[in-house]
């Protein structure tokens, strides 16, 4: 058990892996009717699957190409080969809910996203956990994300309302985008920004605001300048 | 993260949630390049909102 113990994360994400190919890849691909294309993707996805995060631990960019790239895109592969095949994927309506969710389990297995470097990721467990414990938090803290679900909720809304398939595709995957973006962003900010009782007299290595945050609130501007233009110009 | 960089931060927070609100009412409304123009400026928003917490948390880079 202690050995299990140690490899929880790889363990972890080993089986929400397993689970997703297990109710979405797996009947599919296996049936009587689909071919040996699907049959041979849908194995190597599984495979994928379960090498790719016991990898983790020492080979973090192998682990991560393996168990998220590889799996999905195989898995992907074996879909499309299914269907090519005339088979529905997913059988019905039950095992599609089922299936949508083991993917949900799937993403939120894995711990490390892609922005996260692979000197971070190497660091020993906690240090790379997020932000430091605080003494105080913010007054708002609960008030941005709250804020923040309220707007993502209206972007999902709104994507509902365009009825051409075409557009609403685009739309469902751009408001999708916004309400990850913006919670992510405003549980960032909740998290980090100072609280009552915390000295915000910081030293700080130089004045400004710095090259990176300025070149990106430039860019920022020249998207505005250019919304106003077509606003204008309409 | 100092309070100056907190401020920016929720502003910009506010411009990418606009922004982003108002891009999808635009491709509701079959105004694709004005939809364009404002979805990218929330996510180049919600970017420059990454360095500055950042820029906050570490210092200038």
């Amino acid at each position: 058990m202690s050995s299990l113990g140690g490899q929880g994360p790889e363990l972890r994400c080993a089986l929400a892996g397993l689970a997703a190919w297990t109710m979405t890849v797996g009947p599919s691909a296996f049936s009587l009717r689909a071919g040996s294309g699907a049959r041979a993707a849908a194995a190597l996805a599984l495979g994928a699957a379960v090498a790719g995060p016991l990898a983790g631990r020492r080979h973090a960019a192998v682990a991560r190409h393996l168990g998220l790239s590889a799996f999905a895109g195989l898995a992907a592969l074996s879909w499309v080969l299914c269907s090519l095949a005339g088979l529905r994927v997913p059988g019905d309506r039950f095992q599609a809910i089922l299936g949508a969710v083991a993917w949900g389990a799937f993403a939120l297995s894995w711990p490390h996203p892609w922005s996260v470097s692979e000197r971070h990721m190497l660091m020993p467990a906690g240090s790379a956990a997020g932000p430091a414990p605080r003494r105080s938090v913010a007054s708002y803290a609960i008030a941005v994300p709250a804020a923040a679900g309220l707007v993502a909720a209206a972007c999902l809304g709104l994507a509902w309302r365009i009825r051409e398939p075409s557009r609403a595709v685009l739309a469902q995957t751009v408001a999708v985008a916004a309400a990850v973006g913006l919670l992510a962003a405003a549980g960032d900010v909740a998290v980090r920004t100072p609280g009552p009782r915390e000295d915000v007299r910081q030293p700080r290595t130089r004045a400004g605001l710095g090259q990176q945050v300025a070149s990106s609130l430039l860019w920022a501007l020249v998207l505005a300048a250019l919304v106003a233009f077509l606003l204008l110009t309409r | 993260m100092p309070g100056r960089a907190a401020l920016l931060s929720l502003l910009l927070l506010a411009v990418a949630a606009a922004a982003w609100l108002g891009g999808l009412c635009c491709l509701a409304g079959r105004d694709d390049a004005l939809a364009l123009a404002l979805c990218a400026a929330g996510a180049m928003s919600l970017r420059a909102l990454q360095r500055v917490v950042r820029a906050g948390e570490e210092g200038v880079p």
